[in-house]
C-alpha cells in the first residue's frame, strides 16, 4: 500500500464531497438553462470520485508509474536522478522553517512595511534556518531587500506595503 | 501575399528601437533566471516578470514575453546537461543523454548542439507558424461553443494522459484547477461561489498567485528540503570549447530535422506543449537512429533531437495560443492570462481585431531565436557562471520576488496570504508526484469551458448530444477517445518495457 496516496486520496475525496454540498446550495439550473452551481457540481462530484479511486488505487500492488510516450520510461528506469552534493538527507523540518519564516513575516508587512520585513526574513533564513553566519549572508541581508524594493517601487513605480512607520526610506 | 505584407509590418513593430529593446532584455532576463536551478521554470520566470510586462504596452509587454520564454527555454538545457537537473519536464529526456555527454567531458559540445539545433528548430517552427496561424484563425471562426468546449477537453487530457506517469493524479489536479477557477462571481448570473462572504475572494484567484505559489516558491520548498553543497559541475572555459564538431552537426541533421517537425506538429495541437514534443521526438530519434543502443548512455542524437522539437514547440504553440485562445501547457498559460489581462482576447478574431500584437509577436519570435544565438551562445562560458552562485543565497530572493508578484497584482495582502496556501500546495504535490501543470492550464480555461459547456446547454435545451451532432465536435470526441484508448494501451506496454529494462549502475 503506498501510504501517501491514500492519504491524499482521501484527503481529495473529501474536499471534493465538501465542495459538493456547497455547490448543491447554488442552483444548478435557473430558469431551465444551467446555473451557478452547474459547474461546480460536476468538478467537485469528478474531484471525489477521482480522490476514492486514487485511495483505491493505493491500496493494490504496487504498479510502476510509466509515461505513456515512447521508450522514454524504459531509459528514465536506468537513470537515478543525481542531485548536488548536499550534506544530508531530506528534512522536512528546513521546510517546515523556511515556511513558517514565509508566513510568519506576511502580518509583519501590515506594520513594519516590505523593506524592513524582508530583511528580518533574509536575516532569519540565512543567519538561523541555514547558519551562515557571515560577513557575506550580512551584507546579502541588508542589500538584497533594499536593492528589490529600489528597483520594483522607485524604478518600476510598482506598489509595495509601506508599514506604519513612515520613517520616508525605502518605504519605511 | 497578404500574410508577408503583415509579416513585414509586424518586423517593423518589432524592430523599433523599443520593442526591440525590450525583446533582448527579456531574452537576457529569461536566460538569467532559466538557468537557476529551482527557478529556472519557464513558467515561473514569467509568472516573476509578469508584474513588470503588464507596465508595458500591450504589444510590447508581449513581445518581451516572448523573449523571456525563449530565453528560459534555452537557458533549461544547461542545468540539464551540467547538473542533470531538469528545470522542467520537458529537459528531462535531455538530462539522459546530456548529462551522460558531460560526464564524457563533453558537456560543452552537448551545450552548444543545444544551442544550434533550437535555433535551426525554431526558425522552422516559426516559419511555419506565419503561414499556419492566420488558416487556423480562419478554420476557427467556424468553432461554436460546443467545438471549443470539446477542444479544452482535448487539450486537457492530453497533457494528462499522454505526459504525467499517473493519469488519475493528473486529472486530480485538472479538477483542482477548474474548481478554483469558479471561485469569485458567475458571469452569467453574478452569484457569488464558494467566496465564504469574503470580498477578497469575490474577485476571484489571482492566476498569478496561484503560478508564483505552485512553480516557484513550491519548488523552492522542495529544494530546501536537503543542505545544498556547491553546485559541482566541470564546465569549459573558452567558447570554442563549446561547439560541436562537424561530425556531431552530420550525425544529428536527421534528428534535427524530425525535432523541428515534430516539435512544431505537436506544439499546434492544443494541449501538445514541450513535454510531449520533446518525449516523443526522443522516442522517434531513438527508432530511427543507426544506433538505438547508445540513447541514454550519451548520444548527440539524444541532445539534439528533444531539444530541436523543444524549440520549434514554441512556434507550434503560438498557433492554439493565438488563433484559438488555448494554451498548450503551463508557460504559454502565463501568456494567455497576460493577454486576457491587458484586456485582449486571443482567439479566431485576434488576428483581425489585434493584428497589432498577433504580427509583432510572431515577427519577435524570429528576432529571439537570432538573438538567443547570437548573444547566448558566446555568453554560455558567462552563463555557466552563474551556476556557481549557492543556492543558500538564491532562494531567499526568489521568496522575496514571490511577495512582490503576488502583491503587486492587487495591492492586498490577502494575495500573499494565497500565496503562502499555494507554496504549501505547491509542495505537497510535488511530493506526492501530482503535476501542477493541468493545474494551472485548467484553471486558466475552466471560465471559457464553463462558458462554453453552459452555452451549448444553452443552445441544445440542455442536452449533451449537441457535442455529439455537430460534426467538428464529434471528430474532437472521437479523438479523445483515440488518445484515451492509446494512452492505456502504451502505458501497458511501457510497463513491460520497465520492467525488462536492467537498472543502471
Amino acid at each position: 500500500m503506498r501510504k501517501a496516496d491514500f492519504v491524499f486520496g482521501i484527503v481529495v475525496c473529501l474536499a471534493g464531497v465538501g465542495a459538493l454540498i456547497l455547490a448543491l446550495q447554488m442552483r444548478a439550473f435557473a430558469g431551465g438553462i444551467p446555473g451557478p452551481g452547474f459547474f461546480p457540481v460536476l468538478v467537485s462530484s469528478g474531484l471525489a470520485v477521482l480522490g476514492a479511486i486514487l485511495a483505491w488505487q493505493s491500496l493494490q500492488e504496487t504498479v510502476v508509474e510509466v509515461r505513456a510516450v515512447g521508450p522514454v520510461s524504459a531509459v528514465e528506469a536506468r537513470h537515478r536522478h543525481l542531485s548536488t552534493d548536499d550534506q544530508g538527507g531530506p528534512s522536512f523540518l528546513r521546510t517546515a522553517a523556511v515556511w513558517c519564516g514565509y508566513v510568519i513575516m506576511v502580518p509583519l508587512l501590515y506594520f513594519l512595511g516590505f523593506t524592513l520585513t524582508m530583511t528580518l526574513m533574509m536575516a532569519y533564513l540565512l543567519f538561523i534556518v541555514e547558519g551562515r553566519r557571515t560577513v557575506a549572508s550580512a551584507v546579502a541581508v541588508i542589500v538584497v531587500p533594499a536593492a528589490v524594493y529600489s528597483l520594483f517601487a522607485d524604478l518600476l513605480q510598482i506598489d509595495l506595503p509601506s508599514g506604519m512607520l513612515h520613517l520616508g526610506v525605502l518605504g519605511i | 501575399m497578404l500574410i508577408l505584407h503583415q509579416l513585414y509590418d509586424g518586423f517593423a513593430t518589432a524592430l523599433s528601437f523599443n520593442n526591440f529593446a525590450w525583446m533582448i532584455g527579456g531574452s537576457i532576463l529569461g536566460t538569467l533566471i532559466g538557468i537557476l536551478p529551482g527557478l529556472g521554470n519557464p513558467a515561473a520566470a514569467l509568472a516573476i516578470l509578469l508584474p513588470l510586462t503588464l507596465r508595458l504596452e500591450p504589444t510590447t509587454g508581449m513581445i518581451m514575453m516572448a523573449g523571456i520564454y525563449h530565453g528560459a527555454k534555452f537557458a533549461g538545457a544547461t542545468t540539464a546537461i551540467l547538473l542533470n537537473i531538469p528545470t522542467e519536464t520537458s529537459s528531462i529526456v535531455l538530462c539522459y543523454d546530456g548529462h551522460a555527454l558531460a560526464k564524457k567531458g563533453r558537456g560543452g559540445p552537448a551545450m552548444g548542439m543545444s544551442a544550434i539545433s533550437g535555433f535551426i528548430a525554431s526558425t522552422v517552427g516559426v516559419f511555419a507558424l506565419t503561414f499556419a496561424a492566420p488558416w487556423a484563425a480562419d478554420l476557427a471562426v467556424n468553432f461554436g461553443p460546443p467545438e471549443f468546449a470539446m477542444l479544452m477537453l482535448f487539450g486537457l487530457l492530453l497533457v494528462v494522459s499522454l505526459t504525467g506517469k499517473n493519469p488519475v493524479k493528473g486529472l486530480i489536479s485538472m479538477m483542482l484547477g477548474l474548481l478554483l477557477a469558479t471561485v469569485g462571481i458567475d458571469i452569467f448570473t453574478g452569484s457569488e461561489r464558494y467566496t465564504f462572504g469574503s470580498i477578497d475572494l469575490s474577485d476571484g484567484i489571482e492566476f498569478l498567485v496561484l503560478t508564483l505559489g505552485l512553480f516557484a516558491v513550491g519548488e523552492v520548498l522542495v529544494n530546501v528540503e536537503r543542505k545544498a553543497g556547491k553546485s559541482s559541475f566541470v564546465a569549459p572555459k573558452r567558447f570554442l570549447d563549446y561547439l560541436p564538431t562537424w561530425e556531431d552537426l552530420r550525425q544529428t541533421r536527421l534528428a534535427i530535422a524530425i525535432g523541428s517537425v515534430l516539435g512544431f506538429v505537436i506544439g499546434a495541437i492544443p494541449g501538445g506543449g514541450s513535454t510531449l514534443a520533446s518525449f516523443v521526438s526522443y522516442a522517434v530519434v531513438k527508432n530511427t537512429s543507426k544506433h538505438p543502443e547508445a540513447f541514454g548512455s550519451g548520444t548527440m542524437e539524444g541532445v539534439a533531437g528533444p531539444e530541436a522539437a523543444n524549440n520549434s514547440e514554441a512556434g507550434g504553440a503560438m498557433i492554439p495560443l493565438l488563433s484559438l485562445g488555448i494554451p498548450g501547457n503551463a508557460s504559454t498559460s502565463v501568456m494567455l492570462a497576460a493577454l486576457m489581462l491587458y484586456g485582449v482576447q486571443p482567439g479566431p478574431l485576434l488576428f483581425s481585431t489585434h493584428p497589432e500584437i498577433a504580427w509583432p509577436v510572431i515577427a519577435s519570435l524570429y528576432l529571439g531565436t537570432l538573438a538567443l544565438l547570437v548573444l547566448n551562445l558566446p555568453l554560455i562560458p558567462m552563463w555557466v557562471q552563474i551556476l556557481r552562485i549557492p543556492y543558500w543565497l538564491l532562494y531567499p530572493v526568489i521568496l522575496i520576488l514571490g511577495v512582490v508578484g503576488a502583491y503587486s497584482v492587487r495591492g492586498s495582502i490577502f494575495d500573499v496570504w494565497m500565496l503562502m496556501a499555494f507554496s504549501a500546495l505547491g509542495y505537497t504535490l510535488r511530493k506526492l508526484s501530482v503535476p501542477a501543470a493541468p493545474m494551472l492550464m485548467a484553471f486558466v480555461l475552466g471560465p471559457q469551458a464553463e462558458s462554453a459547456v453552459r452555452q451549448s446547454l444553452m443552445l441544445s435545451d440542455n442536452s449533451p448530444m449537441i457535442f455529439l451532432e455537430r460534426p467538428i465536435a464529434l471528430g474532437i470526441v472521437v479523438l479523445i477517445v483515440v488518445m484515451v484508448a492509446t494512452s492505456i494501451i502504451s502505458r501497458r506496454r511501457q510497463r513491460h518495457a520497465v520492467a525488462a529494462a536492467p537498472a543502471a549502475n
